[in-house]
Order: C-alpha cells, then sequence, then structure tokens
C-alpha cells in the first residue's frame, strides 16, 4: 500500500517536473528569449488598456520580436502605482515594458511625488495620440468654442467642465483654455474616468467636458463637439470640426493623450534598439491598423528619436503650465 | 419581435460549444476568490480576437452570466463569496449548508439566478430606450442618495448588534478612503507603500471573508476527529424547484432590486445582491429567521444579482456608458468587433447584437442546467475534504487570486493582514459584510458628493442641489423609510429579547474598548493632517466612528454587573502555527518564488494541523500538496497567463 503510494507520488513529482521544466530553463543568450510583459497602469476595458492589447497583438510574429507581448494590469491613484512599481521593480532586461500616457505620467511626476520622470525611462515607440476634444450635451446653447468662452466670460467661474482626472490630457486641457481665453472654467475630475466624464456631459450635469476624440466621436448626435485640441484637424474621425487655434484661441497638442512603449533606463543599448525598431514596425502591421480604426482609435506611430524630443517637450511645457497650481 | 429573426444563429453549433464551455468554465472560475466577473471577461477579450464578432460577443456573455452566479458556490461551501456581488448570498447560504442543506442552498441559488437572469435580460430587450434615459439622470447628487441608501443598509447587514454593524460600516468607508484621493490628488493614510493604491474592493472581500474562515478550519481541525466542515443531507431537485418557485415575494423583491441596480451606471451588480436581501428581510414576517439559514436570503440575494446582467447592458448599449465594472469590460468588446454603442447596434449590426442579447437568454438556461448539475457534486465533494486541507487550499487559492488581481504583492499583504484582524474583530461581535459594504459605497458617496459639491458651488448652492430633483426626492424618502424601519425593528427587538441572555456575551467589554481605540486612533490621523478638503469626509467618519464607539461604551457600564467572564475568544494556542506558517509564507513570497513558497505553506499547514500523523499520511500529504500545485499551475499560469515574480 506505502509502496503503491510512493510510486504515485514519484509519477506526480516526474510530471510536474516535465510540466515546468520548460519556463524554468530559458536560456539568456539573445533578446527576447522569453514572452515579453508590458505593464498597463490603468484597469482592464480602459481605452489605454484595450489599445495595448491591440496594438501588441502582432509582437510573436517572427518580423517583429518572435515572442508574444503579454499585458498585465497594475492599476491604482491614476496611473500612479503601476509606474512606481515599473520605475523602481521591474527588470531591466527588456522582458518587463510598460505603456506609456503622456501627459499623465509627466504631470504626475511634476506635481506628485513619483520614483518616475522622463529621466529615468526610455521611449520605445508610440502607437496612438487621442486628442482631447471640448464637448457640451446636444440641447447645450454653445455651437462654438466662441460661444462657450462669451458666456464664460459673461458668468464668470461658472463654467462646468468634466473631464477623466485631475492632471490627464483633459485636465492640461482646461488649464490652457483658461489661460489661452482668459476664462476660468471649473474643472470637475471624474473618478470613474473618461467615459463617467462622458456622462456627466450626456446627462447635463456639467455645461461641457474635455473627453478623448475616439469616445466622443462614437457618441454620434448625442453631444456636440465643438473644437479639437490639436495643431490640425482629425481628417479621418472628426474632419468638419475645427481645432481651437482655427477659432482663434491658441491652443497646441500639449494635451494631446499619446500612448506608446517604453522601458527602464539601464536596458541594455543594443536591446533598446532592437525593440524600437521592431516594435515601431509591428505597430504598423495592416492587423493592428484595421483593429484600431474598427475601434474608433486614431493612430499616431512614432520612433524614439521623435518620441525623445516630444517628451522633453511635454516636460518642459508642462513645468511652466503647472507652475501657478 | 426582431429577436427572433436571429434567433437560428445561437443555435449554430460554434455558438453552442462556445455557450456550453464558457458557461462551466464561467461557473468554475467564478467560484474561485479573486477571480471576479470582471477579471474573467478581461482575460478573454484576447481570445475573441480570433472569433467572429457574433462568436466572440456569446462567449463573453455568456461568462459574464456564469461568473456571476459561479461566486456563490464558494461562498454556500467554503462561506467566501467568488465576487463582491455574492456576499448577500453568503450570509443564510452558508448557514444553510452548515445545517446540512448545502445542496438545497445551491439549488436555490441557480434556480433563482435563472429567474432573475431571464427577467433581467427581457427587460433589457424590451425596455431598453426608456431606461437609457432614466440611466442618464443619474448625476453626482442622485448617486450620492444611491450609496447613503446602500449606507443604511449597513448597520442591520449580518450583525447582531446595529451599533457593531454601523461602526464596521464606517470602518469600511474609511478604509475606502485610504490611497490617493481621485478628486483632490492628495494621499490619504498612505502610513506604507502597500498602501499607496488604496485597499481594491477584490482584495478586502478576499481577506475579510477568505482568512478569518482559514483560521475557523483550522481550529475545527484541532477540535474534532472527523474535521469536516458540515454533512449534507439528501434534497429533491424537483422539491427545491417546488419551494423555490413558491418564494414569489423574495423572487420579486430580488428581481426588481437587481433591475433598478443594474440600470444605474457605475453602482453595479456589488450592491443588487445586499440591497436585495435587505428588502426582502424588511418585509419578512420573522426577520430573525435571516443569518440563520434562510432560504429567502439565498433566493432574493441570487435573482438580484443576475437580474442586473441584462439591465447593465441597456446603457453600455444604448449610450457606450457601462452600468457595472464588468459592463465596462464588455465595452471593450464590443469596440474590437467595430460595434459602436447606439443606435447603429440595431440596425446596422442588428444581427450580431440580436444574437448577442438572445444568447444571454439561452446561456442562462445552461447556467441553470449545470449549474444544478453541480450542486449535488460539489457539495458532496466539498463536505468530504478535510478540514486542514480546505484551510491550506483556500490559504494558497486566496494568495493567486489576490496577486492575480493587480499583479501586486502588496495586496497579498494587506489582504492577509486585513484578515487576520477580520478574525478576531469576528471573535468580539464585528462582521465583515459591512465593512465590505462600507469599502464599495465609500467612494461612491465620497466622489459623488465632492462633484456635487464642486458643481453646486458655481450655481444653485449644494443645499438645492443635492434636495431637489424627483429622483433626489425619491431616494431621500427610501433612505427615511429604511432608517426608520430599521429603528422600529431594533426597538421591537430590545423588548423581545431578554436583556440578560444579550449582555452575557463575552468579549462585550474588550469590542466597546477597541472601537473606542480605533476610533481615536482615526481621529488623531485625520487632525495631524493639514485640514485640507481632502479630509472633510473622513472627519465625519471619525466623528461618527467615536459616537458610535461611546454608545458601546455605555451599554458595557450600565450592563457591568450582569457581563459573564468568560473564557478568551481567540483560541490562539490552536491558532500558533496557522499564523507562524501565513507570516513565513509572506516571506518566503518575497525570497523563493510563489509556487515553492505555495508548497511549502500548503504541505507545512497540512501537516502541522493532521491529528496522528503516521508514514502514509505524509505521503499522502506530500501527493496532494503536489498536485494542487500543479492544478494552480496550470489554472494561474497557463491558463490566466498571470505572472509571478521570481522563478517558482
Amino acid at each position: 500500500m506505502i509502496i503503491k503510494t510512493i510510486k504515485t507520488s514519484l509519477i506526480t513529482v516526474a510530471v510536474t517536473s516535465i510540466l515546468l521544466a520548460p519556463s524554468a530553463t530559458v536560456l539568456a543568450n539573445e533578446f527576447p528569449s522569453a514572452p515579453i510583459q508590458v505593464a498597463v497602469a490603468y484597469g482592464p476595458g480602459g481605452a489605454t488598456d484595450f489599445q495595448a492589447r491591440i496594438a501588441t497583438m502582432m509582437a510573436g510574429n517572427e518580423k517583429y520580436l518572435n515572442m508574444p507581448m503579454v499585458i498585465f494590469n497594475k492599476p491604482g491613484a491614476g496611473g500612479q502605482k503601476g509606474w512606481n512599481w515599473y520605475a523602481s521593480s521591474a527588470s531591466k532586461d527588456g522582458h518587463q515594458l510598460a505603456a506609456y500616457n503622456v501627459p499623465h505620467f509627466i504631470a504626475q511626476s511634476l506635481k506628485f511625488d513619483t520614483s518616475y520622470n522622463i529621466n529615468n525611462l526610455e521611449p520605445i515607440a508610440n502607437w496612438g495620440a487621442d486628442p482631447a476634444v471640448l464637448i457640451v450635451p446636444a440641447d447645450s446653447p454653445f455651437n462654438s468654442a466662441a460661444d462657450l468662452v462669451a458666456w464664460s466670460k459673461a458668468n464668470p467661474g461658472k463654467l462646468t467642465v468634466s473631464g477623466a482626472g485631475l492632471f490627464v490630457g483633459h485636465h492640461i486641457a482646461s488649464l490652457q483654455l483658461d489661460k489661452a481665453a482668459n476664462i476660468s472654467t471649473k474643472y470637475i475630475p471624474a473618478p470613474g474616468g473618461g467615459v463617467a466624464a462622458l456622462k456627466m456631459v450626456l446627462g447635463s450635469q456639467v455645461k461641457a467636458g474635455f473627453n478623448n476624440l475616439s469616445d466622443a466621436y462614437r457618441q454620434g448626435d448625442r453631444i456636440k463637439i465643438l473644437a479639437v485640441a490639436d495643431n490640425q484637424r482629425d481628417e479621418n474621425f472628426l474632419p468638419d470640426v475645427p481645432t481651437f487655434k482655427e477659432q482663434g484661441i491658441d491652443i497646441d497638442d500639449s494635451s494631446v493623450n499619446f500612448r506608446g512603449i517604453m522601458a527602464r533606463k539601464g536596458t541594455p543599448p543594443e536591446v533598446l534598439e532592437f525593440l524600437a525598431e521592431r516594435v515601431h514596425l509591428m505597430f504598423q502591421d495592416g492587423k493592428v491598423a484595421g483593429k484600431m480604426k474598427a475601434g474608433g482609435s486614431p493612430m499616431r506611430i512614432m520612433t524614439r528619436a521623435e518620441l525623445k524630443k516630444m517628451w522633453a517637450e511635454r516636460q518642459a511645457y508642462l513645468t511652466e503650465l503647472l507652475a501657478d497650481l | 419581435m426582431e429577436l427572433f429573426d436571429y434567433i437560428g444563429a445561437i443555435f449554430s453549433l460554434s455558438n453552442l460549444t462556445v455557450l456550453i464551455l464558457a458557461t462551466a468554465g464561467g461557473l468554475i472560475l467564478g467560484a474561485l476568490p479573486g477571480l471576479s466577473p470582471t477579471m474573467a471577461v478581461a482575460l478573454l477579450i484576447p481570445f475573441t480576437f480570433q472569433m467572429d464578432a457574433a462568436t466572440g460577443l456569446v462567449l463573453l456573455g455568456a461568462v459574464y452570466t456564469a461568473t456571476v452566479a459561479g461566486g456563490a458556490i464558494s461562498g454556500i461551501l467554503v462561506n467566501i463569496p467568488g465576487a463582491p456581488a455574492n456576499i448577500a448570498t453568503v450570509l443564510d447560504g452558508h448557514p444553510m449548508a452548515k445545517k446540512g442543506k448545502a445542496t438545497q442552498a445551491l439549488h436555490f441559488c441557480f434556480i433563482s439566478s435563472f429567474v432573475g437572469g431571464i427577467i433581467g435580460v427581457l427587460v433589457l430587450i424590451f425596455f431598453t430606450p426608456p431606461l437609457a434615459k432614466l440611466a442618464l439622470k443619474f448625476g453626482p447628487s442622485e448617486m450620492f442618495w444611491m450609496a447613503i441608501v446602500g449606507v443604511t443598509v449597513i448597520g442591520t447587514l449580518g450583525s447582531k448588534s446595529v451599533v457593531k454593524g454601523l461602526f464596521s460600516g464606517l470602518l469600511g468607508l474609511w478604509i475606502s478612503t485610504i490611497g490617493i484621493s481621485p478628486i483632490f490628488g492628495e494621499s490619504r493614510f498612505v502610513f506604507t507603500e502597500h498602501l499607496l493604491g488604496g485597499v481594491h474592493i477584490v482584495v478586502a472581500l478576499i481577506g475579510l471573508f477568505a482568512v478569518p474562515q482559514i483560521y475557523q478550519l483550522l481550529v475545527t481541525s484541532r477540535e474534532t476527529s472527523s474535521g469536516t466542515l458540515f454533512t449534507t443531507e439528501n434534497s429533491s431537485l424537483w422539491l427545491s424547484i417546488k419551494y423555490n418557485l413558491s418564494r414569489v415575494k423574495a423572487l420579486t423583491i430580488g428581481t426588481l432590486s437587481g433591475v433598478i441596480v443594474g440600470i444605474i451606471p457605475g453602482a453595479g451588480g456589488q450592491i443588487a445582491g445586499l440591497v436585495a436581501y435587505d428588502q426582502v428581510r424588511k418585509f419578512s414576517p420573522d426577520a430573525s429567521n435571516f443569518g440563520q439559514g434562510e432560504p429567502d436570503g439565498v433566493i432574493a440575494a441570487e435573482s438580484a444579482n443576475n437580474a442586473m446582467v441584462g439591465p447593465s447592458l441597456v446603457p453600455l448599449l444604448t449610450l457606450g456608458i457601462p452600468g457595472s465594472p464588468t459592463a465596462a469590460v464588455l465595452l471593450g468588446g464590443l469596440l474590437i468587433n467595430g460595434l459602436f454603442p447606439g443606435p447603429d447596434l440595431f440596425t446596422v449590426h442588428a444581427e450580431v447584437t440580436w444574437t448577442f442579447i438572445g444568447s444571454l437568454l439561452v446561456a442562462q438556461v445552461f447556467m441553470l442546467i449545470i449549474g444544478l448539475a453541480l450542486s449535488r457534486t460539489s457539495s458532496y465533494w466539498v463536505m468530504r475534504v478535510p478540514s486542514q486541507y480546505m484551510a491550506a487550499a483556500v490559504t494558497v487559492l486566496a494568495v493567486f487570486g489576490t496577486y492575480s488581481i493587480q499583479n501586486s504583492y502588496s495586496d497579498v499583504v494587506l489582504m492577509l493582514v486585513l484578515g487576520s484582524l477580520m478574525y478576531v474583530l469576528n471573535k468580539y461581535g464585528f462582521s465583515a459584510a459591512p465593512i465590505v459594504l462600507g469599502i464599495i459605497l465609500g467612494p461612491i458617496a465620497e466622489d459623488n458628493f465632492s462633484m456635487g459639491k464642486m458643481i453646486a458651488d458655481v450655481d444653485e448652492g449644494a443645499l438645492a442641489y443635492f434636495m431637489t430633483g424627483s429622483v433626489n426626492l425619491v431616494l431621500i424618502f427610501v433612505c427615511l423609510v429604511s432608517i426608520g424601519y430599521s429603528v422600529w425593528v431594533e426597538v421591537k427587538q430590545r423588548r423581545k429579547v431578554m436583556p440578560e441572555l444579550k449582555r452575557s456575551i463575552t468579549g462585550t467589554r474588550v469590542g466597546a474598548l477597541g472601537a473606542v481605540m480605533a476610533s481615536l486612533a482615526v481621529m488623531s490621523m485625520v487632525m495631524s493632517a493639514d485640514g485640507s478638503q481632502a479630509y472633510d469626509f473622513p472627519f465625519l467618519l471619525a466623528v461618527l466612528m467615536m459616537l458610535f464607539a461611546v454608545l458601546l461604551l455605555i451599554d458595557v457600564l450600565r450592563t457591568w454587573d450582569r457581563q459573564k467572564s468568560g473564557p478568551g475568544l481567540v483560541e490562539w494556542s490552536d491558532l500558533g502555527a496557522g499564523i507562524a506558517v501565513i507570516l513565513g509564507y509572506l516571506l518566503l513570497l518575497q525570497t523563493a518564488g510563489f509556487y515553492s513558497a505555495s508548497w511549502i505553506a500548503f504541505t507545512a499547514i497540512v501537516l502541522l494541523y493532521t491529528n496522528s500523523i503516521n508514514q502514509q499520511k505524509i505521503v499522502r500529504i506530500l501527493w496532494v500538496s503536489m498536485s494542487f500545485m500543479v492544478a494552480i499551475y496550470l489554472l494561474f499560469s497557463l491558463s490566466l497567463r498571470v505572472i509571478t515574480p521570481g522563478l517558482f
């Protein structure tokens, strides 16, 4: 009896070791030697998570990384929890990457005590750019950004504007609007994120809102989109909506929500270069573009060199904008 | 009826296979602590990339339905709700199991889920346009009152004393304020880095329910020789169906509550079951049966949380605004297939949309059949597991389940610490359900109050903003009725129950003193922070906590001479070994890998808590622990692709 049980347990041990062995004996001579993990600092189902899953879906193809990218969520504190973890504890061999949101993480690193900033992170490639748009309920009397500014001047401090949270693109856009039009809006950060902020506009609980172009576009004629906070119009989704600049309000693309992949500082240069080249190519895959377009997510693919410049510009601008806050 | 034009598509071979597999898988996933419906749906989204749009959505819808019901299985059998939605089910479901009626409780759970689920989907099919309008009426003031309605339920939820219940609820509300405030951007009560992200609701749920149960199982295994959880009687399925369907009142209240809560965006199914449970108890002629294994409690709670599924899709399908966290993930599933919520969904994409909605109906049928089939097997199976094995398995599952929520070791620490405290609190008459409800309702109440105040300040003022509007007035009325009723019941009960009997519970003194100390600690933390706006809500909570603590103290002093002194309530001598293993487990998780640490912890717990150990038993323990770890590996690493730190 005992011998029989010992036999069965030995078999179990053998089966266990066979099952566990392949992943344990990973050889680390060539990159990537294992699936690459990508940390997303927001919960499942959000725009960042949803787009990250599409953007990385082709990684396993031999043209790109020849290894799958696995998304894992580390949400909390508006992204701070996940990025703090990433900048302090993730591995530096290129097998643990993270998705970034600009301007969020830069603004947070300026306003809060975070373990991350643009100097200890390395951009790899950018897949998307979602500009903030100014929206009002369908039955709102405002039909242009000028109407809204005029009303706000006549009723100082009474213009309520919802957005996805503190120091995200929407908040930056609202600060820029205050500065450019010389008004003072009352910004309402919605703890439920962009969708919750959008709902407050739909339900007329606020007078206006800043929201993601992609989410606002999907609402069709249930809301009015008055202006795009970017340097040019969005020709794919909203060709008829003018930018703020076209309407005489000087707001640039500083609030545009850029999404992409980054690595930790200290990652070997050859790994960084490899990733920068292949991930950039991977984002251009036709299948990725098809799914992104179907989901109404505007793409903007940028290289590592372009990103380095963009990060530094944002850092300088946000330092100035947030200084008086 | 447009649905019928597309009904054929549901019964294609691929859709049917997906439906059956998804339902069975969803029931099992739902039963594991930590694997909430939200996570299950999120994990499956990548798989839908490979399917056509309709099949992908059928998969997500069926998993959503099944996981919500599956969470009740572990709740009833082991007293650990699989997801926040199942808390109310546990309150009477587990007492039923302890009385030998586990199979019957599971029968009621699935039959009620079926009834609620079908009606919920019918509501979705027939009343979508008017309900979408109603959903939009819920702004910050309405959401605030909705949360307050929930708070009024807290006092009587699973607690013997209303004051202790309210104190527990306040403690939960306070825990919800830990972390960075999303409105003010200030970090509150973060005295260790583990608390930076706040306390995630599912982490608290696992800790507060599973960990006390682990300790309880360890004590049981020391004190009884057979060491099993409960025995179970045969129960006829036919009788269960007949009885269940005759409880019209409980089913109606449950389904109605579920439908209403489901429509309100953001409230979600987490509170549907609790609201229904509270209502059915209030309407019951014999409220004291609740908490003792009253079938109506299970029936109301389960019909409510499945009735919520259909309506929670109303704001999602029409406006793109999800009614529950799971619906938020489903939104991603729709978008990936190019389906934008709105009128187009029912015209341009009518085939996919109606196939999806129709499949939700069919999924309810499969859920019923598979659930009922599992009822007897699972209760017999759980019944035969010796307590020390169950304790070890729950420990490892709780750790993996918690870790997989946010890939966070801090969450594992929080879960074990909160849970260990809860075990002690349980002994002194405080219960977990009000704390969890407090954690759920805290952010809804605080954030919406703050947002509402910001909006009101530039306009009509807070008083007018919160006190006018038809939905606000209805909700305020419901609050007042709910409070009035609780007070009336409390007064009635005080008269009925002999005061001597009530006071003889040992630990009253310690409980009151602990409450006073806890409230003083919270107050001193609030006072030592700079008095910014972010601390208004915690200050209010601290004041209320002190008030209730003083009430408890007065009660103790008034009855001092009538209290019997008894033995200590916590069985430290039985628990010493278990606590040591769990502490060692926490340390090992960080140094060794997750799998080796878990294997060691599992083996150690079973070894230390098996009576009269011999060679044969040791071999058996090693064999079981190894197989268990293989199962965990297959489930978490291979199927769910959870990435654990370290090697093994």
